[in-house]
């Protein structure tokens, strides 16, 4: 997963994208550790537990679990487990930069 | 009659009552043997994979050897000596949960459901129905005799529905909240957990506008998932293990 959404947010760098996580991981320190042994740039919010507020809010039953939200703030895919969305993103990302266009 | 007196006769008695336990191990001590031999089976074999990573090394390690799968002809057997006992239903979940053969599979799930349809140690199948068999949780709604696992089953059924027809999930969802709503599992109520599926299949659908997310990075700078509004947003709930 990592070396996929590195050269994703590489790729995306400049363009109207951010890949945001919502972290489970228990200890916040390793897990800051972690993204810097990694280079895992995108912010995440810290959870605290896979049982979260905000994965139970988000009813989350497996990791990774992912949607994509386009720039007006609606949901255009989700999958639990890995998926490749990258053209997906690809043309709502173009659709964002020809919003900004108008 | 004297305490010897009183004990041997106690003893005979025990002898004639129970002449069959005498000649084979019970299922319960049969399969207590059978999984521990299966759960250090499965210790060994993650080893060389633990050992490389203390080390900071790599080890590859071929699943198709896993005791999980190398264990399933014992499985099915015990499932066939000890029939109509609660571990034989342990025995046949475990065969649904990690074969790859489906006709491995369909045999141990119809076992499954023509011989303990009405037992409570079924429960457990639920879960794992949910992936490898789920139409079979049709059968456990209608013919389960315990209300804890009608609930279940309808509830797992509605989850695996959800991505597929969210129509129908809802409309089972509803039917669980009327009537299963105080039936625990694993530490929450129905009603609580439908109510979830609900949100979900109404709030978090393709199409709908993304709730609100609003928390701490892992510095612990506040920032909104709103702030992102303008901006194409792929939301990642993931852990490092």
């Amino acid at each position: 997963m990592y070396p996929h959404e590195r050269s994703l947010v590489n790729r995306m760098k400049d363009r109207p994208f951010a890949l945001l996580g919502i972290n489970s991981d228990i200890n916040r320190e390793r897990i800051r550790k972690v993204c810097e042994d990694k280079k895992l740039t995108w912010r995440s919010w810290w959870d605290r537990t896979t049982g979260g507020e905000i994965a139970k809010h988000w009813n989350v039953s497996g990791r990774p679990t992912v949607y994509i939200i386009d720039h007006k703030g609606i949901i255009r895919a989700k999958s639990v487990g890995f998926q490749d969305f990258d053209s997906l993103i690809e043309r709502l990302v173009k659709e964002a930069e020809a919003s900004t266009r108008d | 009659m004297g305490k010897t007196g009183t004990l041997l006769l106690v003893l005979m008695l025990a002898w004639l009552a129970a002449p069959a336990a005498a000649e084979e191990p019970d299922s319960a001590a049969a399969w207590e043997k059978l999984d521990r031999q299966y759960q250090t089976a499965a210790r060994k074999f993650i080893k060389p994979w633990q050992d490389a990573k203390a080390k900071g090394e790599k080890c590859e390690l071929d699943y198709t050897k896993h005791p999980s799968r190398t264990f399933l002809p014992r499985f099915s057997a015990f499932a066939e000596q000890y029939r109509g006992s609660d571990e034989a239903v342990k025995a046949l979940i475990h065969v649904i949960r990690y074969t790859n053969e489906k006709e491995e599979r369909s045999a141990a799930v119809a076992a499954l459901i023509d011989g303990y349809v009405e037992s409570k140690a079924i429960r457990p199948a639920i879960w794992i129905l949910r992936t490898r068999a789920p139409d079979t949780l049709d059968t456990l709604i209608e013919k389960s005799p315990h209300r804890d696992i009608q609930g279940s089953a309808m509830l797992a059924r509605a989850q695996g529905l959800k991505g597929t027809d969210p129509a129908r999930a809802l409309r089972m969802l509803k039917d669980v909240q009327r009537k299963y709503t105080d039936v625990v599992e694993r530490g929450s109520t129905l009603a609580h957990k439908a109510e979830r599926e609900i949100f979900e299949i109404e709030k978090l659908a393709v199409g709908k506008i993304a709730p609100e997310i609003d928390g701490e990075d892992l510095a612990g700078v506040s920032f909104k998932l709103s702030d992102y509004l303008g901006k194409v947003v792929m939301l990642d709930f993931w852990g490092d293990w």
